[in-house]
């Protein structure tokens, strides 16, 4: 009696089984667009899930799950976001986009995994649940309303043996493909704006690494360990993260008088006054003549000439 | 020049006053077209953060920062705006790497000023009394403004604060405050009354 009952359940089975394969294909087709490149600089490629041929990352291309970014030495990009949050992806990085979903009534969640590189994510709206996870090569980083900085691989080791907080520590075994640093940057319980204040959790062989207050840091030498930390980011430390995220920045000067900068002082210097940038606390408008310092375009003068170097912006 | 930068701000705040609901691909588009202009850019930073969207002005001031790292505009917002989120750290890093003859020194005086004490949320403006009431009325930018930004732009030949952000130092074993919360598996969020972790104690369960 019970035999034809199974089967009949068995063949039930059979055909849903065979009906969900049969709509895999469908399905891996569709493309869930969940932002925009806002901003490329130099090389970075791009490719789809399904794609075996990266091509070059253009401003404007729609990002979907299960896109492939990474970029060049000197490249740089941005990754803008329904919500209005965003991934800032630094030179030599690769990312993937794992899922993003995005409701304006509920809330944003999102997964991405850095495999290499630096990354910076910048929280969007902050209406309602919003929710973030960063798989990392040795932690996985759950974020909410945060700004953060992560690196992974060679530079987070870079970066990490070199802070005075793990120099001092005995025995860290890094590797260089998983070292993980994680850095909170805010914002902090001071925040102007009324933000969220932010909060990073690091997790790692089962222990997590609470980080909320800006400035603090979690680094992961290799995958099965505990995070270490969390600790105070040192001020050179600082600087070599933005100079990964911020490749171009970097190259341009202004800590040490060379680069783009140092030919543009005869319109940079003078030509704007903080005060005036910084309307809200109008109290010295009215006295300056500042405006723009820079143009519209990537143009410079130097002696007295308009130089426009061949640009690499996308 | 003044012109100009008004003529700068109105696509901006044509693009901006977009409902914040409307969200969709092509507004993203319409964000990062903004950026691909340094002055736009800028002009849409600010808007952002007198919304107080400081994490959106920071995103797209790196916009411009990208397209254009020479933007001393850019630059010197950036490091303050992360000084306004409470990352006064950040900021001052980013002050110290500007160079004076660059940037000028009373910019990064300013600046420094700025990240070196707490900000103060501008209060919204007053409602305008009527003539006949008050025929001499205050100008709101007094009115709008608390005491201690009254001086602001007053910085040439000031003598830079002492940072008194939490960690504007370059060497030494540095300071932990605040959270370390570990726990196995159990991520904590009350983190504000933890211990202090000093590096002699933990080896994070290095062994070699």
């Amino acid at each position: 009696m019970r035999t034809p009952n199974r089967l009949v359940a068995a063949l039930t089975a059979a055909t849903m089984l065979a009906s969900n394969l049969a709509a895999v294909p469908a399905l891996a087709q569709q493309r869930t667009e969940v932002g925009a490149a806002s901003v490329v600089i130099g090389d970075v490629e791009f490719r789809e899930q399904q794609e075996a041929r990266a091509r070059q990352l253009e401003r404007r291309d729609r990002i979907a799950w299960g896109n492939y970014i990474a970029s060049a030495s000197n490249s740089q990009a941005q990754i803008l976001l329904l919500d209005r949050s965003t991934f800032s992806i630094g030179e030599r990085t690769r990312l993937r986009i794992d899922e993003v979903v995005y409701d304006p009534a509920e809330g944003r969640s999102a997964v991405v995994s850095v495999l290499r590189g630096a990354l910076r994510f910048f929280s969007g709206s902050n209406e309602g649940n919003n929710t973030a996870d960063v798989n990392a090569p040795a932690a996985r980083i759950g974020i909410r309303g945060t700004a953060i900085d992560i690196l992974a691989g060679e530079v987070a080791q870079q970066v990490g043996e070199d802070e005075p907080f793990i120099e001092n520590m005995r025995n860290v075994d890094s590797d260089e493909d998983e070292a993980t640093l994680v850095v909170l940057r805010g914002p902090g319980a001071q925040t102007a704006g009324g933000l969220t204040v932010g909060l990073a959790e690091v997790t790692s062989a089962g222990v997590t690494v609470v980080l909320d207050e800006p400035g603090l840091a979690a680094y992961v030498p290799r995958a099965g360990v505990p995070p270490i930390g969390p600790f105070r980011i040192s001020d050179p430390g600082l600087v070599q993260i933005q100079n990964e995220i911020q490749p171009r920045v970097a190259r341009a000067g202004g800590g040490g008088g060379g680069g783009i900068l140092g030919a543009l002082i005869p319109i940079a210097v003078g030509a704007v006054a903080l005060g005036v940038l910084l309307s809200d606390d109008d109290d010295d408008n009215d006295n300056s003549t500042a405006t723009t310092d820079d143009g519209n375009d990537n143009c410079y003068y130097e002696e007295g000439q308009r130089v426009c170097p061949g640009s690499d912006i996308r | 020049m003044r012109i100009f930068h008004i003529a700068a701000c109105l696509p901006v705040i044509m693009m901006l006053s977009t409902p914040a609901a409307a969200q969709s691909l092509a507004e993203l588009d319409r964000l990062s077209d903004l950026t691909a202009n340094a002055d736009t850019g800028v002009a849409a930073a600010q808007e952002q953060a007198e919304r107080g969207a400081y994490l959106e002005a920071l995103s797209t001031l790196e916009r411009v920062m990208a397209a254009y790292p020479e933007s001393v505009s850019a630059r010197l917002l950036h490091a303050v705006y992360l000084c306004r989120i409470d990352d006064r750290q950040g900021g001052l890093v980013e002050i110290s790497q500007m160079d004076e003859d660059l940037f000028g020194e009373a910019n990064i005086t300013d600046a420094r000023d700025r990240c070196s004490r707490p900000y103060v949320e501008p209060q919204a403006p007053a409602p305008a009394p009527a003539p006949a009431a008050s025929p001499d009325p205050e100008p709101i930018e007094t009115l709008s403004l608390p005491p201690s930004t009254a001086a602001e732009g007053e910085v040439s030949g000031k003598e830079p604060p002492t940072p008194t952000a939490p960690a504007a130092s370059a060497s030494g074993t540095n300071a932990i405050s605040g959270s370390n919360a570990i726990s196995d598996s159990t991520p904590s969020r009350s983190s504000s009354s933890s211990s202090t972790q000093q590096p002699e104690d933990t080896d994070g369960g290095e062994k070699d």
